[in-house]
Formats: structure tokens, sequence, C-alpha cells
């Protein structure tokens, strides 16, 4: 009887469940990416979402309106360094200022790295492609097409952001190589943004002898496509994106610099997690962008299926 | 003194009771733990999408703020005012105000504060503009941008007694002049709706939206906005965290925290209010168990008067029997254990009966012949002694035969009515047998002759008294032609097998088989004096001391007939034995 008292007892009382379960603060990661508009930094906020799972990190991320936008992006950045995030990552619209946001994360001791464009402040780290060497590589690619005879010219990013500037400097680095060849213009301002019509006609009225364009972002480079097909004039550019890859499978586009913008998104976030919890990581991690043409589109397409 | 029935009876309903309170304590306990489980992780789940929501909201509004306060047209309508002081400019500005806001729905409205001016350009139908504001309105609001509380609770510089949501960014020219502010109010009824209202159910005690200090932003009750949750303190276990959902027995809560705003929604729900349904089904389980239980015990008297009942009959049966009636049967109505039982039980009576009969018969057959025995007494002293003194005379007389005669006689006598015992030896038996001899010689005048082969072997040996005797004189009257030829007597004695054998054979006339059985089957009768005792009178005895060891049978052929006892060889004093025998019985 006792027993069955007792039993009763541990039934009703016993097993009661008082569990809570309580998940604390995971460590909070602020990005500010340049632009939201174009599939490159959609392709890098995917890769930095799949890593902040994986590294069980909140991902805090602002973008400013567009690629112009510097006060915006700096006050984005400001608010996170305000709401006190652990880690803060910037592609910075303009590499050579001191902004604000990097005194007080500095004060507060916040951490802040690069992707994308690299600041030239050379104590940032940064996490991305290797643009001199990007830019040289679609000279020389561009050259051995036109057989190392004619002129070129750039449709450059906003040559504030070191990494457009680079990309320019890898071009002139490689053009000086070839005596018969030379850069008639480079046009500045194009980081994620499309010639006009008008541009376009003026650029060609003005530099009617041109075989040879390199766009220094998928954006522009598919602005003039349509426009260049029929003037028998070859375009490479950089950013490997669906549209870019169509273009480059139908012609239109001969080579292209296969930036990911998943893995740069994915291996900023993993770089900040290794940082974070006190791994030993480098000053910059260079991730490897490969030239893309139409036949070595296969490879492409294996590694994007994958 | 309880009974089996009463003790099954109670058995069956404690263990039915005990097994059916288990099985709804278990069902209800498993249940409750299920329902509070799913109703916990459903609730956790749509408190952390509401605040995805929310939050992506509010970085939205964030957004929304900095982009305007970087908006070029802005600034150059807030200089261009500031030069001219042309109201048309407030107007372009309120117009550019409500482009900012209509780009996300969950602003209430949108203010341009600009400082110099001490102006407020509002998004709003009326009023478009505020002029003339109070310098501490103005403090407020630098104060509130400096101490980085945005988004915080503001009061409005519209109404002047609304705090809302607010967030404020500060304007500044190209030569990093501040001009102004950009405040993006969302008002506490918005919220509400938007997200307390969305998640909230009947069920619920209260869904509170809290800051990151813990002050009530919106409600599910009458809470003043801007005033630290009243509860905090009580709660402070449960609110904190990212994520922190549980129960402490009486509540269930869930609070989740947003990453960017750090705004917590936290919402309590009474226990009892989400195991309602299942507290129904517990009542209706109760008024199953107790139909169970009714049931049980109906069943219980049933099948314990099934079991109950023949045992009842063999109780009473045996009580019946015990009190003296030995006639009583107990009824055999089933062919389990208890059937058996009454079967063995009424087996048992009728050997019993048979033995207690059995007893009455023998004890009645030792009466009679323990009666024979004193008839046999009567007054023996008086006729010894008489004897005696007529044997004394005649030998005094010179009458030797006479006098020899009369001894044996005596002797004989002495023997026949001695009280030393039933038996006697071998050798005693022969000696009385050779008395009598004697005497019945003299009586047909020597007209037989008698052999005597006696055992050695076989002398020590105990016999009944007189056994020998009713055979000699059914040979003497019956057997022998003694007008014919002369009679032949041949008495012997022999032990074989452990087993003692006493023969009389004479050569008379024989015997029929059809006489021999009626001898032996002739019943013993109650005899006046010695020549009476008859046959059966020794098969009597034979029987009663011995069973059925012992008997007498007959041989007979025309030349002689002999009549053999055969009894088991025993020695020592048998009298004693019988005695103790008999006190035994």
């Amino acid at each position: 009887m006792a027993v069955a008292a007792g039993c009763g007892i541990w039934l009703w009382w016993g097993g009661e469940k008082k569990d809570v379960i309580s998940r604390s603060d995971p460590y909070r990661i602020g990005v500010v990416t340049k632009s939201r508009t174009s599939e490159y930094w959609m392709m890098i906020q995917s890769g930095m979402e799949t890593a902040a799972r994986q590294a069980g990190a909140e991902l805090i991320l602002f973008s400013p309106e567009s690629e112009a936008d510097q006060e915006a992006q700096e006050k984005l950045a400001g608010s996170l360094i305000k709401k006190n995030v652990d880690v803060l990552a910037v592609a910075p619209i303009d590499s050579g200022t001191y902004p604000e946001y990097r005194k007080t994360a500095e004060k507060k001791g916040i951490p802040i790295v690069s992707y994308d464009t690299p600041f030239e402040d050379p104590d940032v780290p940064y996490v991305g492609i290797d643009n001199q060497k990007a830019g040289y590589r679609l000279a020389e690619y561009l050259c051995e097409a036109l057989e190392h005879q004619g002129d070129i010219g750039v449709i450059a990013g906003d040559l504030r952001q070191l990494n457009h500037r680079q990309r320019v400097e890898g071009i002139c680095d490689y053009i000086e190589k070839e005596p018969n060849m030379q850069v008639v213009f480079v046009e500045e301002g194009y980081g994620n943004r499309k010639l006009s019509e008008t541009e376009i006609h003026k650029l060609q009225d003005q530099y009617p002898e041109i075989r040879g364009i390199i766009a220094n972002s998928a954006v522009a480079a598919l602005g003039l496509v349509d426009e260049v097909k029929t003037h028998n004039i070859l375009v490479v550019s950089h950013d490997a994106q669906s549209d870019s890859i169509e273009a480059l499978r139908d012609g239109s586009i001969s080579a292209l610099i296969a930036q990911y913008g998943y893995e740069i998104g994915y291996e900023t976030i993993s770089y900040i997690d290794a940082m974070y919890k006190g791994k030993n990581v480098p000053k910059k991690k260079i991730l490897e962008a490969e030239l893309l043409t139409g036949e070595s589109l296969e490879k492409y397409d294996e590694k994007y299926s994958q | 003194m309880k009974s089996i029935r009463s003790k099954i009876l109670t058995a069956m309903i404690w263990i039915t009771l005990l097994a059916s309170a288990a099985v709804t304590v278990i069902f209800y306990r498993q249940s409750a733990g299920v329902i509070e489980e799913n109703y916990l992780k459903t609730l956790q789940q749509r408190n952390a999408q509401m605040i995805d929501v929310m939050d992506q909201t509010m970085k939205n509004i964030h957004d929304i703020t900095i982009y305007a306060s970087c908006d070029q047209e802005l600034k150059n309508g807030i200089q261009q005012y500031e030069n001219r002081q042309n109201s048309e400019y407030l107007d372009l500005l309120a117009e550019r105000l409500k482009e900012f806001c209509g780009r996300e729905a969950g602003i209430s409205s949108m203010y341009l504060l600009m400082k110099n001016e001490k102006v407020l350009v509002t998004s709003e139908e009326y009023p478009v503009y505020k002029k003339e504001l109070q310098n501490s309105d103005i403090r407020n609001i630098e104060t509130f941008f400096e101490e980085e509380k945005s988004p915080g609770i503001l009061q409005d510089l519209v109404s002047d007694k609304e705090l809302q949501l607010s967030f404020v960014e500060e304007i500044r020219s190209e030569k990093e002049e501040v001009l102004g502010y950009i405040l993006s109010n969302v008002g506490e009824r918005e919220l509400y709706y938007q997200y307390i209202d969305e998640i909230y159910e009947d069920t619920m005690q209260e869904v509170v939206l809290l800051d990151d200090e813990g002050r009530v932003l919106t409600s599910s009750e009458k809470y003043e906005t801007g005033a630290v949750y009243w509860n905090l303190e009580c709660y402070q276990k449960r609110i904190g965290g990212a994520e922190n959902f549980g129960t402490d027995g009486s509540n269930l809560y869930s609070y989740c925290k947003a990453p960017f705003s750090g705004f917590g929604l936290f919402v309590v729900t009474e226990r009892n209010a989400v195991l309602h349904t299942l507290q129904e089904t517990g009542k209706y389980f109760v008024c199953v168990l107790l139909i169970v239980m009714a049931a049980a015990v109906f069943a219980a008297l049933y099948l314990s008067g099934l079991i109950y009942r023949p045992l009842k009959k063999l109780t009473g049966a045996m009580s019946k029997v015990s009190e003296g009636n030995l006639d009583f049967r107990a009824e055999v109505g089933s062919n389990d254990e208890i059937g058996l039982l009454a079967e063995d039980f009424n087996e048992m009576l009728d050997r019993i009966e048979d033995l207690i009969q059995r007893l009455i018969i023998e004890e009645d057959r030792k009466k009679d012949v323990e009666l024979e025995a004193l008839q046999y007494q009567i007054t023996p002293h008086f006729m010894y002694n008489t004897l005696n003194s007529i044997k004394y005379a005649a030998l005094i007389k010179g009458e030797t035969e006479t006098g020899k005669l009369i001894g044996d006689f005596v002797e004989l006598l002495q023997a026949a009515i001695s009280k030393k015992g039933t038996f006697i030896t071998v050798a005693e038996e022969i000696h009385i047998l050779e008395k009598y001899i004697h005497l019945q010689e003299f009586r047909y005048g020597g007209q037989f002759h008698v052999r005597y082969e006696i055992s050695m072997e076989t002398e020590g040996y105990q016999v009944p008294r007189l056994l020998l005797q009713p055979l000699v004189e059914n040979s003497l009257l019956h057997g022998m032609d003694l007008k014919e030829k002369e009679g032949c007597l041949k008495i012997k004695t022999e032990l074989v097998e452990g087993r003692l054998y006493l023969k009389v054979t004479d050569n008379g006339r024989g015997m029929t088989e059809e006489q021999i059985r009626k001898l032996l089957s002739e019943k013993s009768r109650k005899t006046t004096g010695f020549t009476a005792i008859g046959i059966p009178n020794i098969q009597e005895r034979l029987h009663l001391y011995y069973g059925e060891d012992a008997g007498i049978y007959y041989e007979s052929s025309e030349q002689e007939t002999t009549a053999v006892i055969f009894l088991p060889a025993q020695k020592g004093d048998k009298n004693n034995e019988t005695d103790q025998n008999n006190h035994c019985r």
C-alpha cells in the first residue's frame, strides 16, 4: 500500500518537469556591404549567412543603397559599432579614408576585417581575391585574343576603392609589356552601374579603333555587350554570376575572372570566426580567382553545381 | 475474521484500482508533458519568427533613417530653408520625408528636426511642420542621439504626450556641421497590432515587447509605455539570453530577443489554460475509471461468488460432520480442485463409517467370546473341590481307575475354564487333549486308538486354548464309525515355513465337499458346554486373533479325513500381547 502511495506521489509530483531551455546570446558579426542590388552582393550575403549559421554566430548585415553612398555606409558601420557587435566586416566604398567608425571601433576594441575590397591601411585584415593579379590576367588574355595588336579601354569601378584601383594597375602592368597595344581610356565609377547608351556612343565616337574592353564589374560589362557586339569588340570582365556566365556561354563576353561572391562571403565569416576564437590567422586571406573562358566553362559548371 | 471471499474481493478491487489509477496517471502525465512540450516549441517558434520579422523591420527602419540622413535633397532643402526662410521648402522637405516614410510600412511617421531653425517637418498630413520648438525638446533629441539610445523610447515632438519608439540619426552638411536630426517613429499601437496582436491568444496571460533595458514598448496588458516592466525581477531568470523558454509548474514562458534591435518578446501562458482540453479529458478518464471500478466490483463479486460457493458448501458439510452427522455428504458441483476436495472428503467419510461399522462388529464378537468364556467359569471352585473329593474318595476305596478318570476330568475342566489366559503352548494344548482323549477312551471302551505325531520344534509355540478339542470331538462323534471298525485317530503338529500346522486325522466315513463347505460356513452358536464348541467357533477365534493369516480347512478321502488348522508360528507370552491389543482397541 505504501509502495503504491509512493508511486502515486512520485508520478504526481516527482516527475514534474521544470525544464528551462535557455540559449545565451551568440557573438555578433556586423557586416556592411557596398550595395544590395546586384547578384554578386546577394551571393556574398548568402555565403556569409551559411558560414555564420555553421559558426553559431549572429549576422547583422547592412547595405547602403548604392556603391556611391559612402556616408550611408559609414553611418551604417557606425551604428553597428554603437550596437557593440563583436567583429565588424566592411567592404569599404572608400579604401583610403579613416572614418569615424574605425576610430570608435579601435576605442571599443572591436576588430574590423575588410572583404572584397581592402583598406589601404595594411593593418586591416583582408579576405578576397588578388585584384591586381586578376587585372593582369584579364589583360593578358585579351591581348592574346587580339593577337597583341590594337587599342583597349577599361571601364573601371570607383577608383576610391582599392580593389578597382588594383585591377586597373594590374591591367596597366601587363599592357606595358605589349609594345603594339595601349590603354586608350579608363572610365571610372561603374562598379555596380551600367554605362548609359549616350556614354557608350560617346566612347565609340571618341575611340573608333578600340578592339577590346576590360570591364571591372559584371554589371558594367553586361551593360555594354549588346552595344559593342556589332563592332567586333571583345569584352572581358570580372565577377562570376549567373548573367555574366550566360554572357560568357553565348560569347558576348570572352573571359571572366571568376570571383565567387558566395565563396568570398563564406570565407570572410570563416576567417572572422577563426580570428574571434583566437586561432592564428594571416593578415590577408587571398582566394583563388580563375580565369573562365568559353572552353573552361564546364569546369565552372561542375564547381557551381557542387 | 475475514472470509476468503472478502479477501479475494478486496484484492481484486485493489489491483483494479491501482492498475487503473497508474494507467490514468501515467497517461495524463505523458500527455500533459507532450502537450506542454509541443505548445512550448510552437510558441517559441512563433515567437522567434515574430522577432525575426520585427527585427527585419527595425533594420529596415534603421537603414531608411540613415539613408534619409545622408539624402542630398534633404540636406539641400534644409540649407535652402535656412538661407531663405521660405515655408515652401518645408513642404518640399515634408514630401521627401513622405517618400522615405513610404518605403517601410512599419514606420508610423518621420520627422526632420532642423536644429538651427527650431523647426520640425513631419511626414504627416497634419501638422506638416511645427515651428518654434522648445530648446529642451531639441536638447532631448541631441542627448538621445549622443547617448546612443536609438532606437529607443522618445516623447512625441508633435503630440507631446505620447511616447513612441524612435530611430534618430543626425544630418551633417558637407562641412560636417550638424544640420538637424531625422526621426523615424513607430507608435505603440502600431507595435501592438504588428507584433503583440499577431501572437496573442486567449490562453496567454501576457505578451510584452521589451526594449534591451527591460522597458515596455507595448504589451497585451495596459502597461505604461517606457516604464520598466513591473515583473522584470520576478521573471529575471526567464528574461535573458537569445532564447529562453520553459515552465515553472504553473506557467509556461517564452522569451526571444532580437539580435539587432535587442528587443525581446516575452510571453507568459498559464499552464492550466494550455492543459484545459487535457483536464477535460482527465475528467472523462476519471468517469471511465469509476465505471471500470464499479464493473470490477461487480465482476469481483460474481467471480468470488463462483469460487466461494462450492467452498462454502464444503465447509458447511465439514462443520456438520464435525458435529457428529457422519451420514452427511458434501455436494460435488465442479470438476476443479474444490470438487476434488469434496469428493475426497466424501470418500474419507465413507471409509470412516466402514471402519466404525467393522469396529462395532468386532467389539460385539469379542464381547460374545468373553461372555462365553465367563460362562465356563460357573462355580468352578465348587465343582473342582467336589470332584477332587470324589476322586480322593475313589482312590481311598481302591477305585484307582475311577479316581484317575475324575482327576483327568478335573484337569480338563480347569483347562477349559482357566483364567490364566487365552493362549497356551502347543505342548500344553496336547496335554489337555490327552486328558480329553483319555476320558473319551473310557467312554468308548477302547474302540479307538490315538497316535501322536508331535514335532518337538512346535511345542513352544503359542496357540489359542482348546483349539484341537472340538476337532477330536467331531471325529469321535461324527467321523469314525466305531461299530464297523476300530477307530484310529492321529494328532499331528508341524512347522512349515514359519507357519504352524495342527492336524487331526480320523479313518472315518469321510466327508463330501458339500459337507465340508456347510461345516465351514456354519454360523457359530452360543455354547452351553464343552461339546457344543464347534468348527465355526474355531474359525471365528482364528479370524479374531490372526485375521486372514490363520484358518481351517478339511482334506477328506474314503480312507481318512483330516482337519487342518494353520496359524502364524509365534512364541512368547501371547496373552499379554492380546491384552495390550485389546486395550489399544
